[in-house]
């Protein structure tokens, strides 16, 4: 959310006019300091039910601070006569061994 | 974080000191916090294992990316060699797969002891036996009564009778009228002018205020005595229920504009009756004492009218599920068996 902003020093307004999404500031010893609205960084929770990747920007949030996964198994890997295999379901519902 | 800031206006410098948070005033006169960005910063979380994960415990401010991939404790599929379900789950010692055909079908080998009930009996499931079957059909051992889960209780007729005839059953309503008159063997005689009863029938619709001038003989009516009940239909002709009621009313008996006396009598009725959509006969009740009788006079609400038939002459089958949840693989199977119930007293 950006927005126009007025900062006030030692009683007087210094306007910005023009409309902000961040906002710098000399830092103390050098450097500078940037800040961002709060309602801009927001985080949500999000629950996880399958594997994969999901990116906050693409699912419209700046971020996520619980993440809660509950994803039923589709595979398991081990060894069967001394080879490794990682055994998932098909889509018909088989059994299907693959070597790992 | 704070950030030791200051803000330069005309070359002047303002110091803050550490500061955590700015609140900045917008245009709108609601002040905003603003935080430092490097407070604010994302990280990226990998998961693989199921579970909460707080990204504060973590010390981050928040996730921008979240990669999920979770290995299952175990698989359950078919071998498509022996057509058999399996489920695979890994020896935690050694490493290796191990393979175990799980069940997928219940069945009732044995039924319990008692299988005949009564309308409202609670039912009794011990004797019973159900055994556990693989997808090729074979018999995996029984399953422990106590993993049973039986989630019906109580033996209930429902909306489906049978009268011997194969005849099914649903429901409607109607309101039936009470009348009550004196009786001719009680030795005792109303021949005053006018009786005036009032009353309730308990759980039901209260009938006061009913007036009729006093004739020996003639009926007092109450109308909706009993309330709406339930008929049952039969194959769109034929009507079947069982109506009951009780409860008590107050009877005063005036002469020449005065109470001559009065007398405080209980009720109670009850009728099994069946019925088509042009017979009538109607249910008779009873007092408990005093010098009166009940019966039916009207059906309100229905073209119903009711015939009475011995209740212990309907009967119908209830199915009863049974099921178990298969252990270790989160799945619930299913079966279930009948039994016989009648329509009681």
């Amino acid at each position: 959310m950006a927005q126009r902003a007025i900062i006030g020093i030692n009683g007087d307004l210094l306007p910005f006019d023009e409309t902000l999404d961040k906002l710098q500031t000399q830092a103390i010893g050098g450097g500078s300091v940037t800040w961002v609205p709060e309602a801009d960084t927001r985080c949500v929770a999000m629950t996880v039910t399958e594997n994969g990747s999901k990116i906050a920007s693409d699912e419209g949030v700046y971020g996520w601070d619980y993440v809660a996964v509950n994803v039923p198994g589709s595979s398991v890997t081990g060894t069967k006569n001394g080879v490794e295999y990682t055994v998932t379901v098909d889509e018909n519902g088989n059994l299907v061994y693959t070597r790992t | 974080m704070s950030a030791n800031t200051s803000i330069s206006e005309g070359g002047k410098g303002y110091p803050f000191g550490p500061v955590k948070c700015l609140m900045v005033e917008g245009d709108n006169g609601e002040f905003c916090p603003w935080y430092s960005e490097a407070d604010r910063a994302l990280d990226s979380l990998s998961v693989t294992q199921n579970g909460i994960y707080r990204a504060s415990d973590r010390g981050v401010y928040g996730w921008n990316r979240v990669s999920v991939n979770v290995q299952a404790d175990s698989v359950t599929g078919r071998d498509p060699e022996t057509g058999e379900e399996k489920t695979v789950t890994v020896n935690p010692q050694t490493g290796e797969l191990v393979e175990a055909v799980v069940p997928t079908e219940i069945r009732v080998t044995t039924l319990p002891t008692k299988t005949d009930y009564t309308n409202g009996e609670t039912i009794d499931y011990s004797g019973i036996i159900v055994h556990a079957y693989s997808s090729t059909g074979q018999d995996m051992g029984e399953a422990p009564f106590n993993e049973l889960v039986f989630p019906v209780t109580t033996a209930q007729i429902g909306d489906r009778w049978s009268d011997g005839q194969g005849l099914n059953a649903m429901k409607i309503e109607y309101n039936p009228h009470l009348s009550i008159r004196e009786r001719t063997d009680t030795g005792e005689k109303i021949d005053e002018r006018l009786v005036y009863v009032h009353g309730s029938a308990l759980g039901t619709t209260a009938y006061e205020g009913v007036r009729r001038p006093a004739s020996f003989g003639a009926p007092y009516n109450i109308p909706n005595a009993s309330g709406t009940l339930f008929v049952t239909r039969y194959n769109g002709s034929s009507y079947f229920s069982k109506i009951s009621g009780e409860g008590r009313v107050e009877v005063y008996v005036f002469l020449d504009g005065f109470v001559s006396r009065s007398s405080l009598y209980d009720i109670k009725w009850t009728g099994w009756f069946i019925s088509d959509l042009t017979e009538y006969e109607a249910v008779e009740g009873e007092f408990t004492r005093g010098p009166y009788e009940t019966y039916l006079t009207d059906i309100l609400e229905s073209t119903v009218n009711p015939k009475r038939v011995d209740p212990s002459s309907l009967h119908a089958v209830q199915n009863l599920p049974v099921r178990w949840p298969r252990p270790g693989v989160g799945a619930i199977l299913e079966t279930s068996f009948d039994i016989n119930v009648t329509g009681g007293d």
